[in-house]
């Protein structure tokens, strides 16, 4: 299994390298067609104009989809890493496999309206990375790209050359495709752990703000995303205008409806994050077409709505009734939005703001990329299940650890001020003697310490160093170890004898809990029974005893139950 | 969801009222509005395009979209616990400052046309002037709520839009100089604003949460360097000449440079063990791209840009050592993000410096324009300064109102006011 991973990138690398010498060629001068409109430019000079625009979807792919990912706590190194690793592999199958089915086999002459177009596909991979993020394995992220990819250029072929749709910003083609796919094979991948939420599968603030890199990174290049494969100037204009002011309402409209659905009016970073770009997504079949600004706007604006009640009530049932766990909430940023674009094309044609395409041929493509989209979700979904094996177990979900190096960092939530009244799981509070010299309150959330740390202050104080997680139930477990007879280490910590702290029954409030550090860190002790650490349980004497051992390591942990 | 539990909070004295009523019933009203107001008076440019036209205007304006949401969203971040509201509002204010600003700038600049054309470089110069909200917000930051800011908004677009049609009508300004002034009226604004605001605020709350933390320090640098590398984008952006628009792009990063390195130095100059503060970093590394606006286009040699980015990064240094103390106390304006000396001081810097090289300019040719150019110039100066200060105030008085619900003091700098938390759980 640990050879899996290598090997398969391995081969896959060769064998776009095998593929694209037989294939693949420059496009120059000679073999480029001449398009008709542009008579005084030629090919290669316009290819020279689209530079600008492949770049900003290319910012969009890699630091867009990628930060827009690492809302998670323990799995930013993933959402961006691999992130990097699927789009990079992606466009070059993705180049490959649209050259074999637009040239019918042929050798295919690349240039940049290719890269763009093989960024694209390499989107929706990204898409439906977003439905699975976090449960499954890089390896079964390599095939699902294949697969994936090859199933899109299919649907794009049927769409766009049988059914003669339009679909310049690719709500359809790209978006549903990509949500409904890995919805797809989110639901195949259900475990039933992850009905109640998982207990990595949170965000601290900082992991939030990174989202919002993304966020905005997507928010301000979207217009190019939309506009970037318009055949004629004036329909590039009318895409970016329009994507503009459909993005602008979206955000009005998203932000009304977070603060309306949010207890007393308060706004949700989820909904902010996501919502706020499902009228670039809504825009994108009817970009081109003559909807004037005032429409683009009720487009973003109907679609800024639909995504955040989408987050606020489709995700949570999706969860619990139809079993399929959608870790970004891809089906509202992108599979929502995206029908609400195909809707929206028809009226346009209705409406008579196109002629290129009928209405019959746009109901048709979108009813051929959500299909084509599931089925092929469900038949990926079957191989990554049965055949390729290597998904992590469920304690492993939602966890950098599994599969990055680094320096085994203990992470120590500190909770800068209060205890809430009412907290469902139980927290806890490590106060610990070195840490709070460099690192007052509040200073950060989250404390993580080194293993060097750990020795100069295992040196110094001479103690064994415990690292407390949250469990289920009363007890706040240690889980991990840190002895002087040697280091256990595994992200698990696996201890021997596992000791136990008794939760607190009171919270303590933000300036108690500073005068406790600032008056020394002795007074923190459990016995000090002033500081509302009394143990609560009915093995009040057992506990002593646990409580007495611990003193020792010098530490306390107080925590909080409902 | 992905991010697990929704939790109750603790009810407390200081409670801030709740946004379940105003909020999304304004913005939606808004919205609404603003659909109907562009379905009758806008109509798409139906003229043919030049493609590197088109693609020369879309490229101004992503540069000056990524300096307004994202350089402005983080270089605001820095309160440690306020990173949420800053990047968030940020791009609210933007996309609805944007809309009101396309059909201002139309209805004004012709009164008498019906529709107004919505071309590139509309919505181009839309954003710019959606800046101006920004900037302001700067100084208010965490002091105000959505809704407060929303009627900021509306007020000081409409204000920046009419300053500078009077600009352009009345002084025969032309636009880039104009729009250059928007630091300066942006600035003033908005202390303005703070000040009505910060009226109550008391010393603790300040201390306990206008403080930065390390790991939002970062964040914060990541909106100074993204308005640092576009800044010239954005100094040359209604530039039309090629000559003064190459101009325009040099001058103004020779300025950033000289003023990146002018803060840096100065800063550990400064400090009694040489150390470098990273709040002068965040601000005054900007300060020469502020201070060379006005000019950028007549500056003929790089020194002189540099010697401006020198000066102002000296001023904006010498503005957050002293102007704090200053303000807090003496005069009870509160200055969140430290507007005055990054945005303020540069930018009277850089009107002055114009006005001094326009004379020179015309003392060449014709002696007696002198005056009259040098009326022009103060004039336009001080029209920014005084529309600034001038409807600051009213909007001050206007957002003190009850109607408005404004946050308790007591939940200044609090990202809890306006979010839901699931993960930090900090109760009331």
């Amino acid at each position: 299994m640990k050879l899996l991973f290598p090997l398969m990138a391995i081969v896959l690398e060769a064998s776009m390298i095998v593929l694209f010498g037989f294939f693949v060629k420059y496009e120059t001068e000679q073999n480029a067609i001449q398009p008709l409109n542009n008579t005084n430019t030629t090919k290669v000079d316009r290819s020279l104009e689209l530079h600008p625009l492949f770049q900003d979807v290319h910012v969009m792919i890699f630091v867009g989809f990628g930060f827009l990912m690492t809302f998670l706590k323990k799995y930013g190194f993933s959402s961006v890493g691999i992130n990097l690793l699927i789009a990079a592999l992606g466009l070059q199958w993705g180049t490959f496999i649209q050259g074999i089915v637009h040239h019918h086999g042929q050798t295919i002459y690349i240039g940049i309206k290719n890269m763009i177009n093989a960024d694209f596909s390499t989107a929706t991979v990204l898409i439906s990375f977003g439905a699975v993020l976090g449960k499954i394995s890089p390896a079964q992220m390599l095939i699902m790209t294949i697969i994936e990819i090859a199933v899109f250029t299919g649907n794009e072929y049927v769409v766009g050359e049988i059914f003669k749709a339009s679909d310049i910003g690719a709500s359809m083609t790209i978006h549903a495709f990509g949500a409904y796919f890995g919805l797809a094979v989110a639901g195949v991948l259900y475990r039933p752990s992850l009905r109640r939420g998982h207990e990595k599968e949170e965000s601290v603030y900082h992991s939030d703000l990174f989202a919002m890199i993304g966020t905005l990174f997507l928010w301000m290049f979207w217009p190019s995303f939309n506009s970037a494969i318009a055949e004629t100037t004036e329909q590039q204009y009318t895409a970016i205008v329009n994507t503009y002011f459909s993005l602008v309402a979206c955000v009005l409209t998203a932000y009304a409806f977070s603060s309306f659905v949010g207890k007393r009016g308060k706004l949700d970073m989820v909904h902010i994050q996501n919502a706020t770009l499902a009228g670039g997504v809504a825009v994108g079949t009817c970009a081109d077409m003559e909807i004037h600004p005032y429409g683009a706007m009720i487009i973003g604006g109907i679609a800024g709505i639909v995504s955040v009640l989408g987050f606020k009530f489709l995700t949570p049932c999706l969860t619990e009734k139809l079993r399929i766990h959608d870790t970004c909430g891809v089906h509202n940023l992108h599979g929502l939005p995206g029908v609400v674009g195909g809707l929206a094309s028809i009226v346009a044609i209705v409406l008579g703001a196109s002629k290129r395409s009928s209405m019959v041929m746009q109901a048709a493509a979108l009813g051929s990329s959500i299909g084509t989209a599931i089925a092929g979700g469900l038949i990926t979904g079957l191989i990554l299940r049965f055949i390729v094996r290597v998904q992590p177990s469920t304690e492993f979900f939602f966890d950098d650890s599994v599969y990055w190096e680094f320096l085994p960092l203990y992470s120590i939530d500190i909770f800068p001020r209060l205890f809430p009244a009412k907290l469902k799981r139980d927290r806890y509070f490590d106060v610990f003697n070195g840490i709070f010299r460099e690192n007052r309150f509040g200073e950060e959330n989250v404390v993580r310490i080194s293993v060097h740390e750990v020795d100069k202050m295992m040196n110094e104080v001479e103690i064994t160093f415990l690292v407390a997680s949250i469990r289920k139930g009363p007890y706040l477990t240690v889980t991990g170890c840190y002895r002087k007879d040697g280091f256990e280490t595994n992200s698990y910590f696996p201890c021997k004898e596992i000791p136990r702290f008794v939760p607190v029954d009171a919270p303590l409030n933000y300036s108690q809990v500073q005068d406790l550090v600032q008056e020394g860190f002795h007074y923190c002790l459990p016995e000090r029974a002033n500081w509302d650490c009394v143990p609560a349980t009915h093995s009040h004497a057992k506990q002593r005893s646990q409580v007495a051992i611990h003193r020792t390591f010098n530490i306390v942990a107080l925590s909080h139950v409902v | 969801m992905p991010h697990g539990h929704r939790q109750g909070h603790r009810m407390g004295s200081k409670y801030p009222p709740s946004m379940r009523g105003c909020l999304p019933l304004w913005t939606l009203v808004l919205e609404v509005a603003l659909i109907v107001i562009f379905f009758f008076f806008t109509s798409s440019d139906t003229s043919s395009q030049d493609p590197k036209k088109l693609m020369g205007n879309f490229r101004v304006l992503q540069d000056v979209t990524i300096m307004v949401a994202l350089g402005f969203g983080f270089l605001n971040s820095s309160l440690r616990r306020y990173g949420w509201s800053s990047v968030a509002f940020n791009l609210f204010l933007l996309a609805l400052g944007v809309q009101w600003a396309v059909l201002m700038d139309g209805f004004l600049e012709r009164p008498f046309r019906k529709k107004v054309v919505i071309k590139l470089s509309s919505i181009k110069l839309a954003t710019m002037s959606a800046m101006s909200v920004v900037i302001s917000a700067g100084a208010v930051l965490g002091k105000a709520n959505l809704l407060q800011l929303t009627l900021m908004t509306l007020v000081e677009v409409t204000v920046f839009v009419t300053m500078r049609m009077i600009d352009r009508q009345y002084l025969s300004m032309d636009d880039h100089v104009s729009m250059m002034h928007i630091h300066v009226f942006a600035t003033y604004f908005g202390l303005m604003v703070a000040w009505f605001l910060s009226r109550c605020l008391n010393e603790r709350v300040t201390e306990e949460k206008n403080q930065t933390a390390k790991s939002s320090s970062l964040f914060t640098m990541l909106g100074t360097l993204f308005l640092w590398i576009f800044w010239p984008s954005f100094n040359s952006a209604l530039l039309d000449i090629p000559k003064e628009r190459k101009n325009a792009v040099f001058n103004t990063y020779y300025a950033l440079a000289a003023s990146a390195v002018t803060a840096i130095s100065v800063s550990a100059l400064t400090h009694p063990q040489g150390k470098i503060n990273m709040t002068h970093i965040h601000n005054a590394v900007l300060a020469g791209g502020v201070a060379v606006g006005p000019s950028c286009h007549l500056i003929a040699s790089p020194w002189l840009a540099m010697l401006l980015g020198f000066m102002a990064g000296l001023i904006s240094i010498w503005g957050a050592l002293c102007l704090p103390e200053y303000f807090n106390h003496v005069l009870g304006i509160h200055d969140t993000c430290g507007v005055h000396y990054t945005f303020g001081f540069p930018g009277l810097l850089g009107g002055i410096a114009y006005i001094l090289l326009i004379i020179y300019e015309v003392s060449w040719t014709k002696q007696s324009m002198i005056g009259y150019q040098l009326f022009i110039g103060i004039g336009t100066l001080s029209l920014a300064m005084a529309s600034g200060l001038i409807a600051g105030v009213l909007t001050g008085l206007v957002l003190n109102l009850k109607i408005c619900k404004g946050p308790h003091a007591a939940k200044y700098f609090d990202d809890q006011v306006f979010w839901e938390f699931p993960h930090l759980a900090i109760g009331f």
